[in-house]
């Protein structure tokens, strides 16, 4: 099972392909490939909004259903599907304008 | 490609001749290195002028007893990233005093022609499109303040003498 | 501290200009990411794994008040609310969006800083000791030649495409704490025997993959010649380093393929063709870059200094801050201090907003408005009167910047790591963290002593692993995070890289063997005065790999 993620050209965010052809935030929401044509179809779909300077770094993400939903298997694309693993300090008055 | 000399496309008439073909009588004539050097010497004082093309890696030394014979000095940048070429040309220019035409050739993006500019080149052989598109529609490099002497139209500021001017933005 | 004059004022503003420009072509997709991948990095902005990262170069790690304030506002309005200090006298935005950038840097602009050159292979930015111009044991303030470098190698037309980046780093004082040796170029300043001031220079050290340290290459530059011999020194590499392979593509492998003797004749032949009269520093021009580094007007103060003694005699928790944070400074009555940025348990080099604007206030009340980066991540007051240093440790403590740790155990060099960076292959902040939990209670880490810890997340070495007295590198096997780990590195004047002891540690026990080490060490030590270092270099890594790895 894999999706494909990129990253959005204006902020850098990152993002994955859902089945309406959107770049979307949300794993859990992103279009499941079952086979390596899928995937290469997939990736085919990131090449155009490559080209149309919507996303940038497309790659397909091995992911797994668990007991909480649907994550990304490896530790690095965990770590971008939920954020750093450390609690770094924001500032108040930064996370209130977030 | 297009060729883009001292500020304006122009037209280009020099002719690149490999190993085979036969030096024409006159013309403007480019030369790999190893086709230059392997020129008789007596072919040399034709009525020809002549241009060596440099790939990277080939240094100004190799040419340098023979610039009063030549009129243009081509350098190769296969990839923009390889900068080679700027050192090469900026001791043609210092070192070595050449006073012809210089030219860029190769992988030259629009936002390295003032480098390349400031570096000696006066020609750049342009294939990117977008670069041609922008100094198509009049694009010209924005920077006008530089912290280091560089060739070509610059005057000196007056705050520290490695720093320059274009030469432009100093009389305006 | 340097001033902009109306040229660099233009210059910065004509690069955020060009910038700005080349950030529209790009969101309109007249550029693509292949063409301005390298516009970007050479004004600092970086994709890592959850967003860009926009690094901003602080010159020889010296900023104003009101520069920190900028970067807190920055901090604040375009990103989560933090920045990173790194060993490299920057600081990073870990979430700025690209649109942004523009604005950012015309921010930046207008309390005279900027992030041209602190990505791409061009000469980035010139650090320098943080204790420059105020350490008692200093030579000359290297500052004013980090400037004149500085300026000389901005948007350098011949030096901008490089085989691959160049680091630069100048020493002001026989104890090095500018890791000259690690750098591409380090410049030492020396006294020759008739007296005269200058360089001695090395060429050739690195991390990352592998590893060197520097070879001499010349005993004494005089100041005249700084630019030339740089210049003399870039034209060589430019011209001859390897383009063929990125990870052979810095100098360190061209010195160490072409021998440091006949790179150091090429270089002096390039030097003695080449030399350019504009290039030459003359003594005037040394005399006005000097004068804007010039020391403060430090009214004296009494010594010994009664305020300060008195606090000291009674408070044995500021007298410990006093003895590992504050080191001599060239006036009597005065100190240099460090401020720590490694809270226990905290995230190495991070530093809130609000912090930035405490340091910056503080800066102004007892430190005559001057702030240093150092490139172990942490900040430095460097003027403070030791008579002031009872209020402004109270005041440090209120804004949780008085952790007492400076050089300890607990005073540990980080990157980023996987939590951040898309290069890495482990993540290196958790690890700190541990570690300084493990150590930062009960008077643990003073009773080590000095000890320095530095951890990357992969091989590049950001976190400078391999000059560390223990040096910790994360990486990965078949999936999983692990830990090597070298003992033995040290950064100063007598560099030395780090000893591997053996296979790498899960997540799980790399503290465990940190410990393990440390214990050893406190075993094996003559006293508590040999530190870790010394301790190594008598018994070697016999004792630390036994413990790890036999005893099992
Ligand atoms: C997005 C984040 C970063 C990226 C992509 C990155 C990339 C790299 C790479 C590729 C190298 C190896 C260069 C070589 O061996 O040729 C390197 C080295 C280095 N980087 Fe980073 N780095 C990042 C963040 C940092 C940070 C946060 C610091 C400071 C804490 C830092 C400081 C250094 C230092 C000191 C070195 C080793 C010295 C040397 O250049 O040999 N970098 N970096
Ligand atoms: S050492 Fe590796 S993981 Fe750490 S910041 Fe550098 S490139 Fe990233």
């Amino acid at each position: 099972m894999q999706v494909v993620s990129a990253s959005r050209l204006t902020d850098g965010s990152v993002v994955y392909l859902d089945s309406r052809g959107d770049w979307i935030e949300s794993l859990a929401c992103a279009r499941i490939f079952d086979s390596e044509p899928d995937v290469q179809a997939g990736l085919e779909q990131a090449k155009a909004a490559i080209a149309a300077s919507k996303i940038i770094d497309a790659f397909a993400v091995p992911v797994a259903q668990s007991a909480d939903g649907l994550h990304a298997i490896s530790l690095r694309n965990a770590i971008r599907e939920l954020g750093p693993t450390v609690a770094f300090k924001t500032s108040p008055a930064a996370a209130a304008r977030r | 490609m297009a060729l883009y000399r001292n500020g304006t496309f122009a037209a280009d008439s020099w002719q690149r001749l490999d190993a085979a073909q036969e030096l024409p009588a006159e013309g403007h004539v480019l030369l790999s290195l190893a086709e230059w050097q392997k020129l008789a010497p007596i072919k040399r004082e034709s009525n020809v002028a002549f241009g060596v093309l440099l790939e990277p890696g080939e240094t100004a030394e190799a040419i340098a007893a023979d610039l009063s014979r030549l009129s243009l000095v081509a350098i190769t940048f296969p990839k923009f990233t390889d900068g080679r070429g700027y050192s090469t040309a900026r001791i043609l220019r210092d070192r070595y005093k050449f006073a012809g035409e210089l030219r860029a050739v190769g992988d030259i993006l629009f936002d390295q022609i003032q480098l390349y500019e400031r570096c000696g080149f006066d020609a750049l052989e342009i294939t990117d499109p977008v670069t041609l598109g922008l100094l198509e529609a009049g694009r010209k490099p924005v920077m006008t303040h530089f912290y280091q002497p560089g060739e070509g139209a610059e005057v000196r500021d007056s705050s520290s003498p490695w720093r320059g001017r274009a030469a432009t933005s100093a009389t305006a | 501290m340097y001033r902009y004059d109306n040229f660099d004022a233009t210059f910065v503003a004509e690069r955020v200009a060009q910038f700005k420009d080349q950030v529209a072509r790009r969101l309109a997709g007249e550029l693509t990411e292949d063409q301005f991948r390298p516009l970007r990095l050479m004004n600092g902005v970086y994709l890592q794994l959850h967003a860009y990262m926009l690094r901003v170069a602080i010159p020889y790690g010296t900023l104003s008040p009101r520069q920190l304030r900028k970067l807190a506002h920055i901090a604040r309005h375009y990103d989560k609310g933090y920045g990173h200090f790194t060993t490299r006298q920057n600081i990073q935005f870990n979430w700025p969006a690209l649109a942004d950038c523009p604005a950012i840097l015309s921010e930046l602009a207008n309390v005279e800083m900027h992030a041209i050159q602190t990505s791409g292979n061009c000469v980035r930015n010139v650090t320098a000791d943080q204790f420059a111009g105020a350490a008692a044991d200093e030579i000359e303030d290297p500052r004013p030649y980090c400037e004149l470098l500085r300026q000389w190698s901005s948007l350098n037309p011949e030096f901008s495409f490089l085989p691959r980046k160049f680091k630069i780093a100048i020493a002001g004082a026989p104890h090095d704490r500018a890791a000259v040796k690690v750098h591409d170029i380090g410049y030492q300043i020396v006294r020759n025997a008739d007296g005269e001031i200058g360089f001695a220079a090395y060429v050739g050290g690195g991390l990352g993959r592998s590893p060197f340290v520097a070879h001499k290459i010349r005993d004494f530059v005089p100041k005249a010649d700084l630019l030339n011999y740089t210049a003399a020194i870039l034209r060589v590499y430019n011209l001859e380093g390897r383009r063929d392979n990125k990870f052979k593509a810095r100098i360190k492998i061209l010195v160490h393929e072409k021998g440091a003797e006949a790179m150091r004749d090429a270089v002096e032949a390039e030097f003695a063709r080449s030399r350019d009269p504009d290039l030459v520093l003359t003594p005037e021009i040394i005399d006005r870059f000097k004068s804007y580094f010039a020391l403060p007007d430090l009214p004296s103060r009494p010594v010994p200094a009664q305020n300060f003694e008195g606090r000291r005699a009674q408070d044995a928790d500021f007298a410990h801050f006093a003895s590992q944070n504050v080191v001599a400074h060239k006036v009597p009555g005065y100190g240099v201090v460090s401020i720590s940025l490694k809270p226990i348990g905290g995230i190495p080099g991070d530093v809130t907003a609000e912090q930035m604007e405490a340091v910056a206030d503080l800066a102004e009340t007892y430190a005559h408005s001057e702030v240093r980066v150092a490139h172990e991540q942490n900040l430095v007051l460097p003027h403070v009167a030791l008579d002031d240093l009872p209020a402004l440790y109270d005041r440090l403590k209120d804004s949780n910047l008085a952790t007492p740790n400076i050089g300890l155990v607990t005073d540990i060099i980080s990157c980023p790591g996987l939590d951040y960076c898309s290069l890495a292959t482990a993540r290196s902040i958790p690890i700190a963290q541990r570690i300084s939990e493990r150590f930062g209670h009960n008077g643990r880490a003073a009773e080590i002593g000095e000890l320095h810890i530095n951890i990357s997340g992969c091989i590049n070495a950001c976190g400078h692993h391999h000059v560390a007295h223990i040096g910790i590198l994360g990486l990965e096997k078949k999936g999983v995070e692990t830990y090597q780990i070298t003992v033995g590195g040290a950064a100063d004047e007598t560099c030395a890289l780090g000893e591997v002891l053996g296979p790498g540690f899960s997540s799980e026990s790399v503290v465990d063997a940190v410990e393990a080490i440390v214990e050893t060490y406190l075993k094996v030590r003559k006293s508590r005065d040999e530190d870790f270092l010394s301790t190594y270099r008598r018994v070697g890594a016999a004792p630390f790999k036994e413990v790890l790895y036999e005893r099992a």
